[in-house]
Protein backbone atom coordinates (compact mmCIF):
# COMPACT_ATOMS: atom_id res chain seq x y z
CA UNK A 1 0.00 0.00 0.00
CA UNK A 2 1.38 3.41 -1.23
CA UNK A 3 2.47 5.05 2.02
CA UNK A 4 1.20 8.53 0.51
CA UNK A 5 -2.30 7.53 0.40
CA UNK A 6 -4.26 9.59 3.04
CA UNK A 7 -6.75 7.54 5.58
CA UNK A 8 -10.26 9.24 6.67
CA UNK A 9 -12.56 8.46 8.87
CA UNK A 10 -16.18 7.30 7.41
CA UNK A 11 -18.41 10.03 8.87
CA UNK A 12 -21.65 8.90 10.81
CA UNK A 13 -19.47 6.76 13.49
CA UNK A 14 -20.16 7.17 17.50
CA UNK A 15 -17.02 6.37 19.05
CA UNK A 16 -16.86 5.37 22.87
CA UNK A 17 -13.74 4.28 24.18
CA UNK A 18 -13.87 1.39 26.68
CA UNK A 19 -10.25 0.87 28.46
CA UNK A 20 -7.39 0.62 25.75
CA UNK A 21 -10.11 -0.34 23.07
CA UNK A 22 -13.15 1.41 21.25
CA UNK A 23 -16.24 0.55 20.30
CA UNK A 24 -17.88 1.88 17.35
CA UNK A 25 -21.49 2.49 16.17
CA UNK A 26 -23.21 3.47 13.05
CA UNK A 27 -26.81 4.97 13.69
CA UNK A 28 -28.24 5.14 9.88
CA UNK A 29 -26.19 1.63 8.83
CA UNK A 30 -26.90 0.06 12.39
CA UNK A 31 -23.65 -1.35 12.72
CA UNK A 32 -21.32 -1.62 15.36
CA UNK A 33 -17.49 -2.46 15.13
CA UNK A 34 -15.18 -3.32 17.81
CA UNK A 35 -11.27 -2.24 17.59
CA UNK A 36 -8.39 -3.43 19.41
CA UNK A 37 -5.90 -1.42 20.79
CA UNK A 38 -3.51 -1.14 17.99
CA UNK A 39 -6.46 -0.80 15.57
CA UNK A 40 -8.17 1.73 18.17
CA UNK A 41 -5.36 3.93 18.17
CA UNK A 42 -4.44 4.00 13.95
CA UNK A 43 -8.53 4.48 13.71
CA UNK A 44 -8.52 7.53 16.08
CA UNK A 45 -5.44 9.22 14.10
CA UNK A 46 -6.97 8.71 10.33
CA UNK A 47 -8.14 12.16 10.31
CA UNK A 48 -8.19 12.86 6.25
CA UNK A 49 -4.74 15.00 6.61
CA UNK A 50 -2.17 12.43 8.09
CA UNK A 51 -0.61 10.13 5.29
CA UNK A 52 0.00 6.63 6.01
CA UNK A 53 3.74 7.41 6.31
CA UNK A 54 2.90 10.03 8.69
CA UNK A 55 0.62 8.02 11.01
CA UNK A 56 3.59 5.46 11.23
CA UNK A 57 6.24 8.38 11.86
CA UNK A 58 3.94 9.28 14.64
CA UNK A 59 3.91 6.00 16.09
CA UNK A 60 7.86 5.47 16.16
CA UNK A 61 8.08 8.24 17.72
CA UNK A 62 5.28 7.37 20.68
CA UNK A 63 6.77 3.90 20.67
CA UNK A 64 10.35 3.15 19.89
CA UNK A 65 10.58 0.76 20.92
CA UNK A 66 8.56 -0.95 18.29
CA UNK A 67 9.96 0.42 15.23
CA UNK A 68 10.12 -2.32 13.42
CA UNK A 69 7.14 -4.07 13.57
CA UNK A 70 5.05 -0.37 13.26
CA UNK A 71 4.92 -0.24 9.66
CA UNK A 72 3.75 -3.94 9.50
CA UNK A 73 0.74 -2.93 12.15
CA UNK A 74 -0.39 0.42 10.38
CA UNK A 75 -0.73 -1.44 6.88
CA UNK A 76 -2.36 -4.61 8.16
CA UNK A 77 -4.54 -2.23 10.58
CA UNK A 78 -5.62 0.67 7.74
CA UNK A 79 -6.56 -2.90 5.81
CA UNK A 80 -8.78 -4.41 8.72
CA UNK A 81 -10.45 -0.35 8.94
CA UNK A 82 -10.73 -0.42 5.40
CA UNK A 83 -12.44 -3.66 5.04
CA UNK A 84 -14.64 -3.26 7.76
CA UNK A 85 -15.51 -0.16 6.35
CA UNK A 86 -15.00 2.46 8.47
CA UNK A 87 -11.81 4.03 7.02
CA UNK A 88 -11.61 5.72 3.40
CA UNK A 89 -8.28 5.62 1.79
CA UNK A 90 -7.99 9.28 0.03
CA UNK B 1 -72.68 -18.88 30.89
CA UNK B 2 -69.13 -19.24 30.66
CA UNK B 3 -66.48 -17.40 32.54
CA UNK B 4 -64.99 -14.38 30.59
CA UNK B 5 -62.82 -11.68 31.85
CA UNK B 6 -59.71 -9.62 31.40
CA UNK B 7 -56.12 -10.52 31.68
CA UNK B 8 -53.37 -7.61 32.24
CA UNK B 9 -49.53 -8.07 31.31
CA UNK B 10 -47.25 -5.52 32.24
CA UNK B 11 -43.27 -5.38 31.67
CA UNK B 12 -40.80 -2.46 30.82
CA UNK B 13 -43.96 0.12 31.35
CA UNK B 14 -46.29 -1.22 28.88
CA UNK B 15 -49.58 -3.29 29.23
CA UNK B 16 -51.09 -5.55 27.13
CA UNK B 17 -54.77 -6.44 27.48
CA UNK B 18 -56.47 -9.74 26.53
CA UNK B 19 -60.04 -10.23 26.71
CA UNK B 20 -60.73 -13.83 27.26
CA UNK B 21 -63.71 -16.18 27.09
CA UNK B 22 -64.22 -19.57 28.64
CA UNK B 23 -62.23 -21.71 31.25
CA UNK B 24 -59.59 -23.20 28.78
CA UNK B 25 -58.20 -19.49 27.77
CA UNK B 26 -58.15 -18.76 31.52
CA UNK B 27 -56.13 -21.79 31.68
CA UNK B 28 -53.33 -20.62 29.45
CA UNK B 29 -53.49 -17.43 30.40
CA UNK B 30 -52.45 -18.00 34.29
CA UNK B 31 -49.83 -20.55 32.90
CA UNK B 32 -48.25 -18.35 30.81
CA UNK B 33 -48.40 -15.24 32.73
CA UNK B 34 -49.57 -16.07 36.24
CA UNK B 35 -46.02 -14.72 37.30
CA UNK B 36 -45.40 -12.03 35.66
CA UNK B 37 -45.93 -7.93 36.50
CA UNK B 38 -48.74 -6.13 36.86
CA UNK B 39 -50.00 -3.38 34.61
CA UNK B 40 -48.94 0.51 35.70
CA UNK B 41 -51.39 1.70 33.63
CA UNK B 42 -54.13 -1.35 32.87
CA UNK B 43 -55.54 -0.71 29.42
CA UNK B 44 -59.27 -0.49 28.37
CA UNK B 45 -59.33 -1.99 25.17
CA UNK B 46 -58.27 -5.41 24.77
CA UNK B 47 -55.03 -5.84 21.85
CA UNK B 48 -56.03 -9.65 22.10
CA UNK B 49 -58.80 -11.56 22.37
CA UNK B 50 -58.43 -15.32 23.49
CA UNK B 51 -61.73 -17.30 23.93
CA UNK B 52 -61.80 -21.32 24.49
CA UNK B 53 -64.21 -22.66 21.51
CA UNK B 54 -67.31 -25.28 21.32
CA UNK B 55 -64.27 -28.35 19.21
CA UNK B 56 -62.41 -27.80 22.72
CA UNK B 57 -59.85 -25.45 20.59
CA UNK B 58 -58.66 -21.83 21.29
CA UNK B 59 -59.27 -19.08 19.20
CA UNK B 60 -56.50 -15.99 19.44
CA UNK B 61 -58.04 -12.77 17.06
CA UNK B 62 -56.05 -9.43 17.50
CA UNK B 63 -59.32 -6.90 17.80
CA UNK B 64 -61.62 -9.12 15.46
CA UNK B 65 -59.40 -10.33 13.20
CA UNK B 66 -59.25 -14.23 13.55
CA UNK B 67 -54.97 -14.71 14.04
CA UNK B 68 -54.93 -18.50 15.11
CA UNK B 69 -57.19 -21.37 15.72
CA UNK B 70 -55.60 -24.48 17.41
CA UNK B 71 -54.93 -26.56 20.60
CA UNK B 72 -53.48 -25.05 23.44
CA UNK B 73 -49.84 -25.68 23.08
CA UNK B 74 -49.48 -23.91 19.80
CA UNK B 75 -52.09 -21.10 20.58
CA UNK B 76 -49.59 -20.37 23.69
CA UNK B 77 -46.65 -20.06 21.77
CA UNK B 78 -48.08 -17.79 19.00
CA UNK B 79 -50.05 -15.65 22.02
CA UNK B 80 -45.99 -15.81 24.06
CA UNK B 81 -45.01 -13.90 20.47
CA UNK B 82 -47.36 -11.60 19.83
CA UNK B 83 -47.42 -10.28 24.09
CA UNK B 84 -43.73 -9.85 23.65
CA UNK B 85 -43.41 -8.12 20.67
CA UNK B 86 -46.61 -5.84 22.11
CA UNK B 87 -44.50 -4.99 24.95
CA UNK B 88 -41.40 -3.92 23.73
CA UNK B 89 -42.21 -2.31 20.63
CA UNK B 90 -42.28 0.91 22.37
CA UNK B 91 -40.14 0.31 24.76
CA UNK B 92 -38.10 3.84 25.72
CA UNK B 93 -37.11 3.41 28.80
CA UNK B 94 -34.04 1.32 29.34
CA UNK B 95 -32.25 -1.38 27.72
CA UNK B 96 -34.29 -3.82 26.30
CA UNK B 97 -32.22 -7.15 25.56
CA UNK B 98 -33.23 -11.07 23.79
CA UNK B 99 -31.85 -12.91 26.71
CA UNK B 100 -32.29 -14.86 29.59
CA UNK B 101 -31.90 -13.42 32.89
CA UNK B 102 -31.49 -14.92 36.65
CA UNK B 103 -30.37 -13.17 39.94
CA UNK B 104 -28.48 -15.21 42.97
CA UNK B 105 -28.33 -13.46 46.03
CA UNK B 106 -29.76 -10.10 44.34
CA UNK B 107 -26.84 -10.54 41.98
CA UNK B 108 -28.41 -10.71 38.17
CA UNK B 109 -26.86 -12.69 35.76
CA UNK B 110 -27.89 -11.42 32.47
CA UNK B 111 -27.41 -14.27 29.53
CA UNK B 112 -28.09 -12.25 26.21
CA UNK B 113 -28.70 -14.25 22.70
CA UNK B 114 -30.54 -15.19 19.75
CA UNK B 115 -32.34 -18.51 19.26
CA UNK B 116 -30.35 -21.21 19.59
CA UNK B 117 -27.83 -20.36 21.29
CA UNK B 118 -28.12 -22.54 24.35
CA UNK B 119 -29.80 -19.84 26.59
CA UNK B 120 -32.78 -21.28 27.78
CA UNK B 121 -31.60 -24.46 28.66
CA UNK B 122 -28.60 -22.69 30.77
CA UNK B 123 -31.25 -20.39 32.33
CA UNK B 124 -33.46 -23.78 33.22
CA UNK B 125 -30.17 -25.74 34.49
CA UNK B 126 -29.27 -22.19 36.93
CA UNK B 127 -32.87 -22.08 38.00
CA UNK B 128 -32.69 -25.43 38.88
CA UNK B 129 -29.82 -24.42 41.26
CA UNK B 130 -30.02 -21.85 43.75
CA UNK B 131 -30.86 -18.97 41.02
CA UNK B 132 -33.77 -17.44 40.49
CA UNK B 133 -35.31 -17.75 37.15
CA UNK B 134 -36.45 -13.93 35.76
CA UNK B 135 -36.65 -14.71 32.03
CA UNK B 136 -35.77 -16.64 29.24
CA UNK B 137 -37.11 -14.29 26.17
CA UNK B 138 -36.51 -10.42 27.13
CA UNK B 139 -34.68 -8.98 29.81
CA UNK B 140 -34.88 -4.76 31.10
CA UNK B 141 -31.78 -3.26 32.04
CA UNK B 142 -31.59 0.53 33.63
CA UNK B 143 -28.12 1.28 33.13
CA UNK B 144 -28.16 4.05 35.71
CA UNK B 145 -28.81 1.72 38.37
CA UNK B 146 -27.92 -1.55 36.97
CA UNK B 147 -31.30 -3.06 37.85
CA UNK B 148 -31.93 -5.93 36.20
CA UNK B 149 -35.73 -7.56 35.42
CA UNK B 150 -37.11 -10.06 33.40
CA UNK B 151 -40.36 -10.78 31.50
CA UNK B 152 -41.19 -13.61 33.58
CA UNK B 153 -42.83 -16.94 31.47
CA UNK B 154 -42.52 -20.43 30.98
CA UNK B 155 -38.88 -21.56 29.82
CA UNK B 156 -39.39 -22.65 25.71
CA UNK B 157 -37.31 -25.63 25.47
CA UNK B 158 -36.95 -26.85 21.69
CA UNK B 159 -37.21 -30.05 20.76
CA UNK B 160 -33.55 -30.31 20.35
CA UNK B 161 -32.58 -29.19 23.64
CA UNK B 162 -35.54 -31.75 25.86
CA UNK B 163 -32.69 -34.22 26.10
CA UNK B 164 -29.81 -31.93 27.23
CA UNK B 165 -32.55 -31.18 30.47
CA UNK B 166 -33.95 -34.22 30.51
CA UNK B 167 -32.70 -34.81 33.86
CA UNK B 168 -34.41 -31.36 35.42
CA UNK B 169 -37.69 -32.48 34.00
CA UNK B 170 -37.57 -36.25 35.46
CA UNK B 171 -36.60 -34.46 38.75
CA UNK B 172 -39.36 -32.35 38.72
CA UNK B 173 -42.05 -35.42 37.51
CA UNK B 174 -40.53 -37.01 40.93
CA UNK B 175 -41.41 -33.77 43.22
CA UNK B 176 -44.59 -33.26 41.52
CA UNK B 177 -46.37 -36.58 40.69
CA UNK B 178 -49.17 -34.51 39.18
CA UNK B 179 -47.69 -32.04 36.90
CA UNK B 180 -50.71 -29.83 35.51
CA UNK B 181 -49.41 -26.12 35.23
CA UNK B 182 -45.75 -27.19 35.38
CA UNK B 183 -45.43 -28.12 31.26
CA UNK B 184 -47.22 -28.22 28.03
CA UNK B 185 -46.36 -29.85 25.09
CA UNK B 186 -46.11 -27.21 21.97
CA UNK B 187 -44.88 -27.58 18.50
CA UNK B 188 -41.38 -28.39 18.13
CA UNK B 189 -41.04 -28.29 22.18
CA UNK B 190 -42.39 -28.18 25.42
CA UNK B 191 -43.12 -25.05 28.09
CA UNK B 192 -41.72 -25.35 31.35
CA UNK B 193 -42.72 -23.42 34.40
CA UNK B 194 -39.90 -22.26 36.35
CA UNK B 195 -41.44 -22.79 39.53
CA UNK B 196 -42.25 -26.04 38.86
CA UNK B 197 -38.24 -27.01 38.28
CA UNK B 198 -37.35 -25.39 41.39
CA UNK B 199 -39.56 -23.73 44.21
CA UNK B 200 -37.69 -20.94 44.34
CA UNK B 201 -38.85 -16.95 45.90
CA UNK B 202 -39.26 -14.76 42.96
CA UNK B 203 -36.23 -11.85 43.21
CA UNK B 204 -37.39 -10.02 39.81
CA UNK B 205 -35.18 -7.10 40.89
CA UNK B 206 -31.73 -6.61 41.10
CA UNK B 207 -28.04 -5.41 40.04
CA UNK B 208 -27.10 -6.67 36.92
CA UNK B 209 -23.66 -7.88 37.62
CA UNK B 210 -22.35 -10.45 35.14
CA UNK B 211 -22.98 -10.93 31.83
CA UNK B 212 -22.65 -14.10 29.60
CA UNK B 213 -22.71 -15.00 26.43
CA UNK B 214 -23.46 -18.33 25.73
CA UNK B 215 -23.15 -21.29 22.66
CA UNK B 216 -24.65 -24.37 23.62
CA UNK B 217 -22.02 -27.28 21.20
CA UNK B 218 -22.80 -30.78 22.05
CA UNK B 219 -19.50 -32.28 22.86
CA UNK B 220 -17.88 -29.02 23.04
CA UNK B 221 -14.73 -28.48 26.07
CA UNK B 222 -16.41 -26.23 28.64
CA UNK B 223 -14.48 -22.65 28.28
CA UNK B 224 -15.33 -19.37 30.00
CA UNK B 225 -13.60 -16.51 28.78
CA UNK B 226 -13.75 -12.68 30.18
CA UNK B 227 -14.49 -10.58 27.07
CA UNK B 228 -13.03 -6.99 26.98
CA UNK B 229 -15.51 -4.33 27.60
CA UNK B 230 -15.39 -3.21 23.73
CA UNK B 231 -16.17 -7.31 22.78
CA UNK B 232 -18.80 -7.12 25.44
CA UNK B 233 -20.41 -3.72 24.19
CA UNK B 234 -20.61 -5.25 20.49
CA UNK B 235 -21.98 -8.23 21.55
CA UNK B 236 -24.41 -6.27 23.72
CA UNK B 237 -25.51 -4.08 20.74
CA UNK B 238 -26.24 -7.15 18.77
CA UNK B 239 -28.62 -8.05 21.40
CA UNK B 240 -30.79 -5.57 21.92
CA UNK B 241 -34.34 -5.46 20.59
CA UNK B 242 -35.36 -1.92 21.30
CA UNK B 243 -32.53 0.76 19.84
CA UNK B 244 -34.78 1.90 17.44
CA UNK B 245 -36.81 3.66 20.14
CA UNK B 246 -33.93 5.12 21.88
CA UNK B 247 -31.10 7.94 21.64
CA UNK B 248 -28.16 7.11 19.43
CA UNK B 249 -29.76 3.49 19.26
CA UNK B 250 -28.81 3.32 23.08
CA UNK B 251 -25.02 3.14 22.40
CA UNK B 252 -23.97 5.09 25.14
CA UNK B 253 -26.53 3.59 27.48
CA UNK B 254 -24.76 0.14 26.06
CA UNK B 255 -21.23 1.45 26.77
CA UNK B 256 -22.45 2.48 30.32
CA UNK B 257 -23.74 -0.90 31.20
CA UNK B 258 -19.92 -2.14 29.54
CA UNK B 259 -17.59 -0.45 31.71
CA UNK B 260 -19.99 -1.73 34.63
CA UNK B 261 -20.36 -5.62 34.37
CA UNK B 262 -18.51 -8.26 33.92
CA UNK B 263 -18.74 -10.09 30.78
CA UNK B 264 -17.82 -13.81 29.46
CA UNK B 265 -18.25 -15.73 26.45
CA UNK B 266 -19.07 -19.65 27.27
CA UNK B 267 -18.61 -22.33 25.14
CA UNK B 268 -20.68 -25.55 26.98
CA UNK B 269 -21.91 -28.94 26.48
CA UNK B 270 -22.19 -29.77 30.26
CA UNK B 271 -23.73 -27.81 33.08
CA UNK B 272 -21.76 -28.89 36.19
CA UNK B 273 -18.56 -26.33 35.11
CA UNK B 274 -20.77 -23.33 34.68
CA UNK B 275 -22.19 -23.76 38.18
CA UNK B 276 -18.85 -24.14 39.76
CA UNK B 277 -17.21 -21.44 37.88
CA UNK B 278 -20.75 -19.15 39.01
CA UNK B 279 -20.21 -19.72 42.32
CA UNK B 280 -16.45 -18.83 42.39
CA UNK B 281 -17.24 -15.11 40.81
Amino acid sequence: MKKTKIPKQIAGFKMEALDDEVLLYHQQKTTGVYLNKIAALIWQLCDGKRSLLKIENLLKEAYPEDVMSIPDDVDSAIKHLNGIGVIELL
Amino acid sequence: MRPQGNYQIGFAENCVNISWKGRKAFDILTFLFAHGSECASPQKDPDFILKSTRDNKLALRRKRKLIHKGNSGNTAVILLDMVIHELAKDCKKGLLFHGSALSYNGRGILIPGQSGSGKTILAAWLDNQDYNYLTDEMALVQPEILSLNGFHKPLHIKDRSIPVIKSLISKQDINHPTPPAGSMFVNKGMLLCSNHVNDSVKDDECKIKIVIFPEYKAGAAFQMVRLSKANAGLLLIKNLINARNLKSHGFDQIADLSRNVTAYSLTYSDFEPIVNELYSL
